[in-house]
């Protein structure tokens, strides 16, 4: 049925044309027209999902051809369905044919259905564009940034860190202190009743963990093993188990066992153990590291303030509808990126415990910020004309190369053909644009924030 | 007989629609229509030039509703085949009919 081919004209051949119309406040209305090739064969592809489920006589279930199933079904409800299925693809088609950049939800109007074939399908689409920035000074800007200080106390934490992970349970005969781990087995009763859950052997229990009621804990501080203690406590009046919610408790506990957790001397043998050959020589690593992460986060934080100053010099009107705009995408991704947890809208609104348009409203400043950014961004490419080279691009699809096996030149040819390379074009360009501003940036150290 | 009476309608079916692909388009016809008399209706109404006609007697099923015995009326059927290249748009006739 040459469905084939059918597909591989469609990327081929224009889909739509479109005029556009500015509006005030940064939006536009495009006037969209579906060409009547493209037209008839999304038609077709409707009438033929229509036909699955079509019985007509004289053909089997699901075999009916389109033409049979638009004059059964009617023109009307078959390009109701074409409209359906392949509005989203049109409307992508105009905003790229109308090189704008969307924001915000776009008003579709559909206007009068064709009733003859070859005839054209115009629609309508009202749409938020990012606001265009007037660019001011945007070179030689006095930027913060923060200094680079990975100093001797950062990396003996990190060393402390290690040092308590490969801490070892030593069996003790002194009495258990805070931090002490200590295995019991106890039993527990309310008015000298034993209650449910309040028994248990071989419990394992670091003391000062705060797993425990407030006060078990404690009270076992002291305790040698093999000796009886008797505990009371008083269970919390906001705990789980409502029946035992704010009772007194007896424990009766027997330490069976006390360890003490021993820490590995600081010294060249440790060094080995995590797989050094000295003490010096795992610093100096965890030195290399933290720079390097720290210059990273540094630097990416100084590029975002770059482009922060740059919009802030520019003069860039963000109407508010844009911002609305613009913070329930955010929103919608954010609920995209919770549902792949597997968290969906409602339990997320019961975690946080307010509603969408308060989420979508704490969203409104991060929303601002990214359209000045984008807005600025985007004028620095056009004014400096940056167009990134194929050597570029090559360098740019380098690491996802890899991943397939194939040379970054291959892998353009690729995208080029299948006209996903713009987007890499759009992503690089801006990249070039924030090296721009960047590199003519002056830094202003600033001593880092302690946290 | 007049080319309408000779023609009396479009079949509609899976198999008449496969064969409309290679052009030939398949019709009911009036009983006593023979091969000629077809060729020239179909080029009559449809404007196009006949190459081959095939026709067929079909018979009426028996068909028995409680004690009533009776058959379905039997018709003729012709495969037209047209020139290449030819199309008869069968289906704005089917929406005459």
């Amino acid at each position: 049925m040459g469905t084939a081919s059918r597909y591989r004209a469609a990327t081929v051949r224009q889909i739509v044309s479109v005029t556009s119309v500015d509006l005030p406040e940064s939006r536009v209305t495009l006037n969209v027209e579906v060409l009547a090739p493209a037209l008839e064969r999304s038609i077709n592809r409707a009438a033929d999902s229509i036909g699955q489920t079509l019985r007509i006589p004289g053909f089997r279930k699901g075999k009916v051809p389109a033409a049979v199933v638009i004059s059964r079904v009617g023109r009307e409800a078959v390009i109701d369905e074409a409209i359906r299925a392949d509005l989203p693809v049109w409307y992508a088609e105009a905003v790229a044919e109308a090189g704008i950049e969307p924001v915000g939800d776009p008003r579709i109007d559909i206007g009068e259905l064709p009733q003859e074939e070859g005839k054209p399908l115009g629609f309508t689409v009202e749409i938020g564009v990012r606001p265009e920035a007037k660019l001011g000074n945007y070179t030689g800007l006095k930027v913060d940034r923060e200094e680079l200080d990975v100093g001797d106390e950062r990396i003996n934490e990190e060393v402390e860190r290690l040092r308590e992970q490969a801490g070892r349970l030593e069996p003790s005969e002194a009495p258990a202190a805070d931090g002490d781990t200590i295995v019991m087995n106890y039993r527990g009763s309310i008015d000298g009743v034993d209650f449910d859950g309040g028994t248990g052997t071989d419990q394992v229990i670091e003391l000062g963990s705060g797993q425990f009621i407030p006060g078990f804990e404690e009270q076992l501080v002291g305790a040698g093993k093999g000796e009886d203690r008797t505990i009371e406590v008083t269970f919390p009046e906001d705990y789980q188990a409502e029946q035992l919610a704010g009772k007194d408790a007896v424990f009766a506990v027997e330490v069976t066992d006390v360890r003490t957790s021993k820490l590995p001397d600081l010294d060249d043998s440790f060094a080995e153990e995590m797989g050094y050959e000295t003490l010096t020589a795992l610093r100096d690593d965890i030195r290399e590291r933290m720079t390097e992460s720290e210059d990273r986060r540094i630097r990416a934080t100084f590029r975002e303030a770059c482009i922060d100053a740059a919009s802030e010099k520019a003069k860039i009107e963000v109407p508010d509808s844009l911002i609305q705009g613009r913070a329930s995408e955010i929103w919608e991704q954010t609920v995209r990126s919770l549902a792949a947890q597997g968290i969906n809208r409602e339990i997320y609104m019961q975690i946080t415990g307010k509603t969408e348009e308060e989420v979508i409203a704490e969203a409104a400043p991060d929303a601002e910020r990214s359209l000045r950014r984008e807005a600025t961004i985007a004028a620095i490419v056009e004014k400096e004309g940056i167009v990134p080279t194929d050597l570029q691009l090559e360098d740019a699809l380098e690491h996802s190369a890899g991943h397939e096996g194939v040379t970054p030149r291959e892998l353009l040819v690729t995208l080029r053909e299948d006209g996903r390379a713009d987007q890499l074009e759009k992503e690089l360009a801006a990249r070039l644009a924030v090296d721009l501003v960047e590199e003519s940036a002056k830094p202003n150290l600033v001593k880092p924030k302690k946290d | 007989m007049d080319a309408t009476q000779v023609i009396i309608r479009p079949i509609v079916s899976e198999k008449s629609f496969v064969l409309a692909e290679a052009g030939r388009y398949t019709f009911r016809v009036h009983p006593d229509a023979h091969k000629t008399q077809i060729r020239q209706a179909v080029e009559e109404l449809f404007d196009v030039g006949v190459v081959k006609v095939h026709t067929a007697n079909v018979r009426g099923k028996p068909k028995r509703r409680g004690f009533s015995v009776g058959t379905r009326r039997s018709w003729k059927k012709a495969i037209v085949t047209v020139r290449e290249g030819e199309r008869i748009p069968i289906f704005q006739s089917l929406e005459l009919t």
